[in-house]
C-alpha cells in the first residue's frame, strides 16, 4: 500500500485558522442565544398579559431552551478556542505509563457502563443509548412541531387570505412534522412492546487475530421469525470542506457472524452462541478529536406485530498478539 | 556563537524502524553546526499523527528535553536517546485513516529559526506487513 511519509512540520500548525473557527463560532452563537431569550421573553409577556394560555408556557420553554443551549454552548465553546490556550490542533503530551490497563489509554474509546451478564462475560453497551436517543427525537418532534404548529396556528385562524401556495408548503412541512410524532410513538412501541437486545462477549477488548464467544439476548421472552447479527469497523474522518465541516464513514469490514430465518416459536431470553475471530490485520479502535475507528456488533431481529428490533453494540479492539 | 542553520540527523540502533507498542526505541542524533550555539529549545520526542482525509490528530508520547535554554551546545553534538512507546494508539493503515509514528528532534538556536528533524517508524504487532511498507518505500525524511 502507498502512502507518503512525508510529514507537516510541527512549526505549520494553523493555529491562526483555529481561532478564526471560534470566532466564528461566537458570532453564529449570539443570534441563537438572542433569538432564544427573546421569544421566551416574549412568550412569558403575553402570558402574564393573558393573550395567550399559561398552558402555551408547556410548550414554549423547551421550544426556547434548545435555541438558548445551543446559542450558549455556541459562545463559550468558541470564546475557549478565540481566547483561551485552547489549540485543538497543537500536539498535546499525553504519556501512558508502562503496564497499564486500556482503560486508562487516552485514545482508546471508553466502554460506556460495562458490566458482567448473565453468562459472566461482559456485558456490551449499546453504541447508542436507548434514553439519549429516545431524548433526541423528542427534542426535535418539539422543536419541528413546535414551529409548524406555531405557523399553522397563524395562518389557519389569524390569517384572513394566506394563498394556497403556502398552506400547501405548511403542508409539506406538517407532513414531516407527523412522520417524526410516528417515529417517536415507534420507538416508545418498541420500548414497552419488545424492549432492546443485549450481546455478552467472552473478553473485551479483544486483539487483532483472537477469537471469542459473542452471546445474544432480548430483554423480554418475545416471539421471533427472523435474527441477523453482524461485525462492523468502521472509519470515521472529520474534515472541513470550505466554510462547513463533514464526517465521512468508511466501513473497512463488515461481516455476517449469524444467521438465523423462518424461526417459529417464541424465544427463550439467550438464543444464540456465537464464535467470532478478528483478523490479523484489523484495524485496532481509535478515538481522536477528528478521526476514529470502531467496532461493534449488529443485532437486528424481526418480531411480528411489533416493532422490529435494531441494535448496535460497541466493542473495542486493542493492539496486542491474541492469546 | 552562531545562529547559522544546523543539520540535524536521527539513527536509530542497527538502523530498525519497525518496533512493537511498548518497546524503547533507542538511537543517537547528531546536530552540526558552523559554530557553538546557544539554545532556546532542544528536544527529541516520540509522536502519532493521523494522515488521510480528516484534520490531523496528534499527540506527544514521550518527550525528553535534551539540553536547557540557555546552555551551549558544541558545533558537532552526538548524543543516544531512548523514548517508550506508549500500547496506544498502533501505526494504522486503514482505508482513510493512517496513523504515524515518528521521532521528531527539535532544536532552535537563540536567535535563531526552528530546526526538525522527523524520522517515521511504526509501532504496532503486525510487524512483518509494516516492514515491507518501509522496505519498499523510499523515505523522504523531512529537513530544514
Amino acid at each position: 500500500m502507498m502512502h507518503s511519509w512525508t510529514l507537516p512540520r510541527s512549526g505549520t500548525t494553523p493555529e491562526a485558522s483555529v481561532r478564526t473557527q471560534g470566532g466564528c463560532l461566537t458570532v453564529f452563537g449570539l443570534p441563537f442565544l438572542s433569538a432564544g431569550l427573546f421569544m421566551l421573553y416574549a412568550m412569558i409577556e403575553q402570558t402574564i398579559s393573558g393573550k395567550i394560555k399559561p398552558f402555551s408556557l408547556l410548550f414554549a420553554i423547551p421550544f426556547t431552551g434548545v435555541f438558548i443551549l445551543i446559542g450558549g454552548w455556541m459562545i463559550v465553546h468558541g470564546g475557549r478556542i478565540l481566547f483561551g490556550k485552547y489549540n485543538p490542533l497543537a500536539p498535546k503530551l499525553k504519556v501512558i505509563a508502562p503496564g497499564s490497563r486500556p482503560e486508562s489509554w487516552p485514545y482508546l474509546p471508553k466502554l460506556k457502563r460495562a458490566r458482567r451478564g448473565p453468562r459472566g462475560a461482559v456485558l456490551l453497551p449499546l453504541t447508542t443509548s436507548v434514553a439519549a436517543g429516545l431524548i433526541v427525537m423528542i427534542v426535535i418532534c418539539l422543536f419541528w412541531n413546535g414551529i409548524v404548529g406555531i405557523a399553522t396556528y397563524a395562518i389557519l385562524f389569524k390569517e384572513q387570505h394566506t394563498p394556497f401556495a403556502a398552506k400547501i408548503f405548511l403542508g409539506v412541512f406538517g407532513f414531516v412534522g407527523l412522520l417524526i410524532i410516528w417515529m417517536v410513538i415507534h420507538r416508545i412501541a418498541q420500548l414497552i412492546m419488545t424492549g432492546s437486545s443485549e450481546v455478552e462477549m467472552s473478553s473485551e477488548p479483544l486483539f487483532p487475530g483472537a477469537q471469542a464467544k459473542v452471546y445474544l439476548y432480548t430483554q423480554r421472552d418475545v416471539a421471533i421469525t427472523e435474527v441477523t447479527a453482524s461485525i462492523k469497523c468502521a472509519e470515521h474522518v472529520t474534515y472541513r470542506s470550505g466554510k462547513n465541516s463533514r464526517t465521512d464513514h468508511v466501513t473497512w469490514l463488515e461481516k455476517s457472524i449469524y444467521e438465523a430465518k423462518d424461526l417459529n416459536s417464541r424465544a427463550m431470553r439467550h438464543f444464540a452462541e456465537v464464535p467470532i475471530t478478528i483478523p490479523e490485520d484489523a484495524l485496532t479502535s481509535f478515538r481522536g478529536s477528528a478521526n476514529s475507528i470502531t467496532w461493534e456488533i449488529t443485532l437486528k431481529i424481526k418480531v411480528p406485530g411489533k416493532p422490529d428490533i435494531d441494535d448496535s453494540f460497541s466493542f473495542r479492539v486493542a493492539p496486542g498478539a491474541a492469546k | 556563537m552562531s545562529a547559522a542553520p544546523l543539520t540535524l540527523e536521527v539513527q536509530t540502533t542497527d538502523g530498525r524502524r519497525v518496533f512493537k507498542p511498548g518497546d524503547v526505541v533507542t538511537g543517537t542524533f547528531t546536530v552540526r553546526s558552523q559554530d557553538e550555539w546557544v539554545v532556546e529549545n532542544f528536544t527529541i520526542a516520540a509522536l502519532w499523527r493521523t494522515e488521510g482525509r480528516g484534520t490531523v490528530d496528534q499527540a506527544i508520547a514521550e518527550k525528553s528535553i535534551v539540553r536547557k535554554r540557555g546552555e551551549r551546545v558544541p558545533a558537532k553534538f552526538t548524543h543516544p536517546f531512548s523514548l517508550r512507546l506508549p500500547p496506544h494508539p498502533a501505526s494504522t493503515l486503514g482505508t482513510a485513516i493512517h496513523i504515524h509514528w515518528i521521532i521528531v528532534l527539535h532544536a532552535r538556536p537563540k536567535g535563531g529559526k526552528e530546526h526538525f528533524h522527523e524520522l517515521p517508524i511504526a509501532s504496532t504487532f503486525q510487524t512483518e506487513r509494516f516492514q515491507r511498507c518501509f522496505n519498499d518505500l523510499p523515505h523522504k525524511d523531512d529537513e530544514d
